[in-house]
């Protein structure tokens, strides 16, 4: 039993940090002419070209093939910096789509978006503004599929988004494999993982540099234990993640729950520690040149991805842990 | 990264359940303090007998010697078999044995190991005073040298046991006019030394636990002092040590066992058709996976040979608090039956009260964040 990274692991956490550290850094959203959909576009055609998209794909669609733990490590780090959605979408999808629009998938050509309920008639599209592709995600099924999508906002600014009516909706490729889901689940889960170490290391940034009353406000224990409770619950979602991970590449007799409950623990920190990080930024926090909100608002997008009460029947209704 | 047991810890974990089946008592630890003292020695005395005892300790010292892995092991057998708690051995066991091993003179070691692995000598703790609880350094219990002795005058608080301990680790200032951690000293005190008086404590749950310990010119000789004399918080930060590491995975083994009986209660009950009560118990199911999941990425670090250090205040935070919102829950399932004043029949309750003594006992929640905030976010400090 060892739940610490292994040198191969490190070193993918350590490759793509570096990448998107110098690709991707937070401030892109700060810039006047910045574009959702062409910053979407331009990262996956860089995640496309170091192999990341193909990941955890057949080597029949050009593939890695690596187990969801590599895999979970690498989307921890995309995370961090807000990636764009279509990476852990497209990932998922050329697991299951057919071979030939799979490979153009992890070449980055076809870009996969997250496909979920808008109302009772329209579906959204989340996370690309090219081709017609999306995710559906719900318990048992993954579903890969096109409708005639027209341009919408959405409430994250940095997430190109369409919606269509219910009725153009295709079907495209669909899988009943119920590690797939989960396995997607668990990519969401590192990305809010990510997303909830951001927010601490924002949190904690900022307490040591901004003064008040003549001193740091890290100094001051109200600060000082909001950003304790951030790192709470980052370290056991990280512990949870990686249990997890492990759990369903091994294929554990308990590998669904522990699964749900990564899912549960890593959104329950990136929503909260999203929030806390704003609000110990003061007025500087509520403001659109602050990426507080940018995370909050990733944390909720991909929560309602995957929503909680959701996740909570499916763990109520398992079997639950095994000893 | 893994969850694999080698075949010799499977093999390890099935002679152990074994034993366990064959050995753990079938009546409950007794409510009455005195008797249970005498059912923890005698408990204590078996796991010796059966070769159980000293898990941590060195071979050489008597003791296991196991790996950080195995005692994983152990702790979460010991927990499904339904093992008694660690009671009035804790201190003997986890502080006292393994700061002698460390710092003890060879007739300290002598003197006090064997007792302690066999059962023969509880001990209890000497630390908090009225005025020094969170904030240790400020203690006050002074202990002036007088020949080869040390003359203790003072007073100590919230001692578990002391009224059924036969030694105490008492840490006392005994550099006159020294201030905050230095000039301590770290003693064996026998705690039938003329001049100690004991005033037992009722807890909320009714049990009285703990004491306050009055010293009126107690000899102790200086013989008795472990590490050196007026450096005793070196020492005791050696013994606080010893707490962190592997001693939550028996309290996160038990919050798990007993959450799932709870939900295996509720399914049974048709409590758990209440939507709002199925997702509570659903999202404590999904803490008590991630601690469970902490514990196994904090020993992982231990087993590869990191010490143990501020990330066991993570770890005792989220256990406090993970066992508080389970036993909260057990409680609102028991319903109206919680309500039972005879806390010995009313587990549910005792339970739910004893998860607020545990948090704040090794140090409260704030304290926690403290260590916290100053070792592992490296914050400006408050104070």
């Amino acid at each position: 039993m060892d739940l610490t990274l292994q040198e191969d692991e490190r070193q993918i956490a350590a490759m793509a940090a570096e990448v998107l550290a110098g690709e991707a850094a937070l401030d892109r959203w700060f810039r006047e002419d910045v574009d959702a959909a062409a910053e979407e576009a331009r990262l996956r055609a860089l995640a496309a070209g170091l192999g990341w998209i193909g990941f955890g794909a057949p080597a029949a669609a050009g593939g890695s093939e690596v187990s969801v733990v590599e895999e979970a490590v690498l989307f921890r780090e995309a995370g961090r910096f807000l990636a764009p959605m279509s990476l852990a979408a497209g990932a998922a999808a050329a697991r299951f789509a057919a071979a030939d629009l799979a490979a153009r998938i992890v070449e980055g050509e076809a870009a996969v978006g997250v496909a979920m309920a808008r109302d009772a008639g329209r579906l959204w599209r989340l996370g690309t503004a090219d081709g017609a592709l999306a995710l559906q995600v719900d318990d048992a099924r993954l579903t890969l599929l096109e409708a005639d999508w027209e341009p919408a906002a959405c409430l994250d600014p940095t997430v190109p988004a369409q919606s269509a009516a219910l009725g153009s909706v295709r079907t495209v490729a669909e899988t009943s494999a119920s590690a797939e889901p989960q396995r997607f689940g668990l990519l969401v889960a590192a990305q809010q993982l990510g997303l909830a170490e951001t927010a601490l290391a924002a949190s904690v940034a900022y307490a040591k540099l901004r003064e008040q009353f003549g001193r740091a406000i890290g100094s001051f224990q109200a600060v000082r234990h909001r950003c304790v409770d951030m790192a709470v619950r980052a370290e056991r979602a990280k512990a949870q993640l990686w249990f997890a991970a492990v759990s369903l590449r091994d294929g554990a007799a308990d590998a669904s729950f522990q699964a749900a409950a990564a899912m549960r623990v890593c959104d329950d920190a990136a929503g909260r520690n999203a929030r806390d990080n704003i609000l110990l930024h003061g007025a500087i926090g509520v403001t659109a040149e602050n990426e507080g909100h940018l995370l909050l608002k990733r944390a909720t997008l991909w929560r309602q991805v995957l929503p909680p009460n959701r996740i909570l029947e499916e763990i109520a209704r398992g079997g639950g842990p095994a000893w | 990264m893994d969850l694999d047991w080698s075949p010799e810890q499977q093999a390890f974990r099935e002679a152990l359940r074994a034993w366990l089946a064959a050995n753990v008592p079938t009546e409950r630890r007794p409510h009455d303090l005195a008797a249970a003292a005498a059912f923890d020695r005698a408990w204590q005395r078996q796991l010796f007998e059966g070769g159980w005892a000293g898990l941590n300790w060195p071979v050489e010292y008597g003791g296991r010697g196991l790996s950080i892995l195995q005692q994983v092991i152990w702790y979460e057998e010991y927990v499904r078999a339904g093992g008694p708690p660690m009671g009035l051995r804790f201190v003997a066991q986890n502080h006292a044995g393994p700061t002698l091993i460390a710092l003890g003179t060879e007739a300290q070691k002598a003197a006090h190991l064997q007792p302690i692995l066999t059962g023969q000598h509880l001990w209890c703790q000497g630390f908090s005073e009225p005025n020094a609880g969170s904030d240790l350094a400020s203690l006050r219990t002074r202990a002036e040298v007088d020949g080869d002795h040390l003359v203790v005058t003072g007073q100590k608080i919230w001692t578990t046991g002391a009224d059924q301990a036969d030694f105490q680790e008492l840490l006392v200032r005994s550099e006159p006019g020294s201030e905050r951690h230095k000039g301590l000293a770290w003693v064996i005190c026998p705690m039938d030394a003329p001049g100690i008086e004991i005033r037992p404590i009722r807890k909320m749950t009714g049990r009285a636990e703990f004491c306050a310990v009055f010293y009126d010119e107690v000899r102790i000789p200086l013989a008795n002092v472990v590490g050196r004399l007026h450096e005793g918080w070196a020492t005791a930060m050696a013994t606080l040590g010893f707490e962190r590491g592997t001693s939550f995975i028996g309290e996160m083994a038990e919050i798990a066992m007993r959450l799932e009986d709870l939900i295996a209660e509720a399914r049974a009950s048709g409590a758990d058709r209440d939507d709002e009560l199925r997702r509570k118990l659903a999202d404590r199911r999904a803490e008590v996976a991630a601690l469970r999941a902490l514990n196994y990425a904090n020993l992982s670090r231990y087993a590869r040979g990191e010490r143990p250090g501020a990330e066991g205040s993570i770890t005792k935070l989220f256990t406090n608090e993970v066992a508080r919102s389970v036993q909260e829950l057990a409680l609102e399932l028991a319903g109206g039956v919680a309500l039972d004043g005879d806390l010995a029949e009313n587990e549910a309750a005792e339970a739910w009260l004893n998860g607020m003594v545990l948090t704040i006992g090794g140090g409260t929640p704030e304290i926690q964040r403290e260590i916290i905030a100053d070792r592992v976010l490296e914050l400006p400090r408050s104070r």
